[in-house]
């Protein structure tokens, strides 16, 4: 279980989240959605201490995240990034073993044999051995969630997992999250795929200028948003 | 050879002259590796946010840049002896002084290979849950040493020519050698570009082994 409570963080004076609350349930797959610039990455980034909020706390399955447990409590929440960021010095079957054997101890076999089932799952057995700059976006995506699922974390956080990708990709990428949704992690999936979002979020949050000001399943909030700012938003996107 | 025979009163002088380019390999090597590994842990240094550790690596750069390496030379061969009561060999004090200078240079070469590296590498590893050892050791230098690679080796080149002032503290290098047959037959002529052409056969064997190595790395990753 995740909990943030009256998380405040400013970047030069300016105010980017405002005690912004939030308890997210094991389990649960919520979508964030809102405006460029709103704070929907930073709130994400808060969730992982990536960034330190100014106030407030962040708790993990009880515990409250501080700069000295974070690294340890980072294992148990995995991380997906828009530009997948996998080590392009490592191939595909190193990215994913890396952590599981140097970060939590498994051996090479254990942790190999757990990379190709996640190969497997993610439909890239076959390039177990290629480096990271030989693979399509979509591939790439792909073998960064691979590389997260690989330390089994309770939750994991995507920032607008499929934004860089080309549109014949996307499909690949929602996928495979798709299949992640309701087998026990908690996901939270920053994306500007309404439909994906609509069709397997169990809630939407929608953020604006460093709130959250709506929180909602998908069917209220997408045929009744309560606020204007929504609304507004909705007719844009829709 | 015949040329040889004009030059020096004999093949040996030749020949002891060419043994001095093993005596400055072993300076230029040593001392790039060690001044490698200073390089490493003032990088990170400077990169710490740990004010007392940044302002240590800066002040450390910044002095062993802007004074002269034969002023660092002498002071680690005469004046540091002289104030502990402690000899030190030319050998020794040849190693300390260009690790401890190039150490210096090579920090700054790491720092930049660092902070050229995406900071998305940072935030996966962190993600991940690896200590900071782990990240730095196993995704960061890694991918930033193969881009610092011509730099570094570089600073070996240089190193490598510059270490002919150790023949000022009476070290038995390339430089050294050359002078003593010099002195001895009367003619700076042969010596000289003996030594020369060593110091420059050594240069391009490093630069060649550099390239090798280089394309190996992009090869590997490609
Ligand atoms: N490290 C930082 N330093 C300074 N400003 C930052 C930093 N990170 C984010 N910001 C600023 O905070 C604001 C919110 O950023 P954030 O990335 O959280 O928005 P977002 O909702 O994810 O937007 P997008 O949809 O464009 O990704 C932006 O104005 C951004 O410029
Ligand atoms: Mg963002």
């Amino acid at each position: 279980m995740i909990e943030l409570k009256k998380i405040s963080k400013s970047f030069s004076g300016k105010c980017i989240l405002k005690d912004i609350s939030l308890t997210a349930k094991q389990g649960e797959t919520i979508a964030v959605i809102g405006p460029s610039g709103s704070g929907k990455s930073t709130l994400l980034r808060c969730i992982n201490f990536m960034e330190v909020p100014d106030a407030g706390t962040v708790s993990i399955g009880g515990t409250i995240l501080n700069l000295t447990n974070a690294s340890e409590l980072r294992k148990k929440i995995g991380m997906v990034f828009q530009h997948f960021h996998l080590f392009p010095h490592f191939n595909v079957l190193n990215n994913i073993t890396y952590a599981p054997t140097q970060v939590l101890g498994l051996n090479k076999d254990e942790a190999e044999k757990r990379a190709y089932q996640l190969l497997d799952q993610v439909g890239l057995t076959e390039k177990a051995n290629s480096y990271p700059n030989a693979l399509s976006g979509g591939q790439k995506q792909r073998v960064a969630i691979a590389r997260t699922l690989a330390m089994n974390p309770e939750a994991i956080l995507f920032d607008e997992p499929t934004s860089a990708l080309d549109p014949e990709m996307v499909k690949e990428v929602l996928a495979v999250i798709r299949n992640l949704a309701h087998t026990g992690i908690t996901l939270l999936i920053v994306t500007h795929e309404m439909n994906f979002a609509k069709e397997l979020a169990d809630r939407i949050l929608f953020m604006d200028a460093g709130n959250i000001i709506e929180d909602a399943t998908p069917d209220k909030f997408f045929t009744e948003p309560q606020s204007k700012r929504a609304q507004r938003f909705l007719e844009k996107v829709l | 050879m015949t040329m040889m025979h004009n030059l020096f009163e004999s093949n040996s002088s030749a020949w002891y002259i060419i043994q001095g380019a093993w005596v400055t390999l072993q300076y230029a090597g040593a001392s790039t590796l060690l001044g490698f590994i200073l390089g490493i842990i003032l990088s990170l240094f400077k990169l710490s946010h740990l004010r007392p550790l940044e302002y240590l690596a800066r002040a450390y750069t910044s002095i062993f840049r802007g004074t002269p390496l034969l002023l660092q030379l002498s002071f680690i061969y005469f004046a540091i002896p002289a104030l502990i009561g402690y000899e030190i060999t030319a050998f020794e004090a040849g190693i300390a002084a260009f690790s401890l200078n190039s150490g210096a240079y090579i920090s700054e070469i790491i720092r930049a290979g660092i902070q050229a590296i995406d900071k998305g590498q940072f935030e996966a590893a962190q993600s991940l849950g690896l200590s900071y050892l782990q990240m730095m050791r196993d995704i960061i230098l890694p991918q930033s040493l193969k881009n610092i690679l011509p730099a570094l080796v570089n600073e070996m080149v240089n190193l490598l020519k510059e270490s002919a002032i150790i023949s000022t503290i009476g070290g038995a290098d390339l430089m050294r050698r050359a002078q003593l047959v010099a002195a001895d037959e009367y003619t700076y002529f042969g010596p000289l570009i003996i030594a020369g052409i060593c110091y420059y056969t050594l240069v391009l064997i490093l630069s060649s082994c550099a390239k090798l190595v280089e394309n190996k790395l992009n090869t590997a990753t490609a």
